[in-house]
């Protein structure tokens, strides 16, 4: 009994450390994402690899969403590794339904932005709303499929992400 | 990059995770109402937006609770099979669901928080004599379990109850977690209260635990189909880190009844601002 007691207390630990390092970890990614794209826009500095637009801290809230799943990884193994059968198939159950999230969500991208949608509803947005939405585009997934396809879209000058720029280049991801 | 806009969301954000974190919860219950009205940002965006803080929230605070042996890890795990599958469906509704349907919702989950915050949440240790059936469900998986209370200085022991039922409200509690973006502590909370009759304690920070995961499953999906917006999410995702360790550390030093009515006042306000939006009439205009 004496064992078990430690063995759950050794999960606990694990699990708040896992916790503890990601966040800090996920929220310094975002930081600096932050602030190199904050510097970039006020200095309108040439634009370097590294600097493009806002991919850093797109990695930073990847790593938010992938902590909670780490999370059940640690806690898949430590069941597994004390020959608990039923728990590590519930947190495999668990963690299948996540995948499946990540899988639903890959087939189910948009082929219409955000900004289409709102203009069909006749909605009026503000312009920094737009270059937000705009900015969806840039998400990593999408970014990735345009490397693929077409490397000019890293390098479009700022100034020109307005919406007919956007759909043509919409176009060329499709 | 509007830097302006940017620190207007992080501020937000630390607000309003503060005050979530002032009584447990997570911010997303705020951020959603204020990026939609005052922000101006499209409402199934700023979901996604809130699905991150709240995953952020969650994460953040969940070691302390940990270190503490509050919370019950295997009774959160099973649960979550219900809540990723409840959020799963969320998120093939979310597309569905026309606009105003969703303000409306949330101005109803909103009134729901508010009438919690108004009824105060009694123990239900007695539960743990006066019903000790025991169904087969938890004696298999080995859920019932114990935690230590500071006040005696020893363990308490407690028994989980109609897991079955617990479930169920579980799937329906990552339905809307997944749907308006919030972490549904206010579904989750009551669920272990009425069906699992679980103390106070231990179902705040299982809780809290469990959020982390569902929140994951909805998050990942709109993560991949592109509706969480970088520049958006960023800083609203460090806000509520900050936020959420600012309102732990207050926690300890403010009075309770103040911060409840506040939360109200705030929620009731929120609730008829969204109802206003689902009825399309633009009546605050906030950050133009």
């Amino acid at each position: 009994m004496n064992r078990t007691a430690q063995r759950v207390a050794s999960l606990e630990w694990w699990l708040a450390r896992t916790l503890h390092y990601g966040t800090s970890l996920a929220s310094a990614v975002i930081g600096l994402g932050l602030g190199l794209a904050m510097i970039d826009s006020r200095f309108s500095a040439p634009r370097l690899a590294i600097l493009r637009d806002m991919s850093i801290a797109t990695v930073g809230i990847a790593l938010f969403i992938l902590l909670p799943v780490a999370r059940v990884v640690v806690m898949l193994v430590t069941y597994l590794r004390q020959r608990d059968y039923r728990l590590g198939a519930i947190a495999l159950l668990v963690l299948t339904v996540i995948l499946l999230g990540f899988a639903v969500g890959l087939a189910g991208r948009h082929r219409k932005t955000p900004t289409a949608s709102m203009q069909e509803r006749g909605e009026t947005v503000p312009p920094h709303a737009i270059r937000a939405i705009t900015r969806s585009q840039r998400s990593f997934p999408a970014a990735l499929r345009c490397t693929l396809v077409q490397r000019e879209y890293f390098f479009t000058p700022q100034s020109e992400l307005g919406r007919i720029e956007y759909e043509h280049h919409f176009e060329c991801c499709n | 990059m509007d830097s302006g806009f940017a620190l207007w969301l992080f501020a937000v954000s630390v607000g309003a995770s503060a005050l979530g974190g002032l009584l447990g919860m997570a911010g997303g219950i705020f951020i959603v109402p204020i990026l939609a009205t005052f922000g101006h940002v499209d409402i199934h965006v700023a979901i996604g937006t809130s699905i991150v803080s709240v995953i952020a929230c969650s994460c953040g605070g969940a070691a302390p609770f940990l270190r503490g042996r509050l919370t019950n890890i295997r009774l959160a795990i099973t649960l979550e099979t219900a809540t990723t599958l409840g959020a799963l469906s969320g998120v093939f509704l979310f597309g569905i669901i026309p606009t105003s349907y969703l303000f409306f919702l949330f101005a109803a989950i909103l009134l729901l928080s508010a009438q919690q915050m108004i009824a105060r949440r009694g123990d239900p240790l007695d539960a743990s004599k006066a019903v000790e059936t025991t169904d087969r469900w938890t004696a298999s998986l080995r859920l019932d379990s114990s935690y230590p209370e500071g006040a005696l200085g020893r363990d308490i022991a407690y028994r989980v109850q109609r897991l079955p039922m617990g479930m169920m409200l579980m799937f329906g509690a990552g339905l809307i977690s997944a749907l308006l973006g919030i972490g549904s502590g206010v579904l989750k909370i009551p669920a272990m209260d009425t069906a699992l009759r679980l103390p106070i304690k231990v179902s705040a920070a299982t809780s809290n635990f469990m959020i982390g995961v569902t929140a994951a499953a909805s998050a990942g999906a709109y993560f991949m189909r592109g509706d969480i917006v970088t520049s958006v999410a960023a800083p609203v995702a460090l806000g509520s880190v900050v936020g959420a360790i600012l309102g732990a550390r207050t926690l300890m030093r403010a009075s309770n009844t103040s911060i409840r009515l506040l939360f109200v006042a705030v929620l009731v306000l929120l609730a008829a601002q969204m109802l206003l939006q689902a009825f399309g009439i633009h009546f605050l205009q906030g950050r133009t």
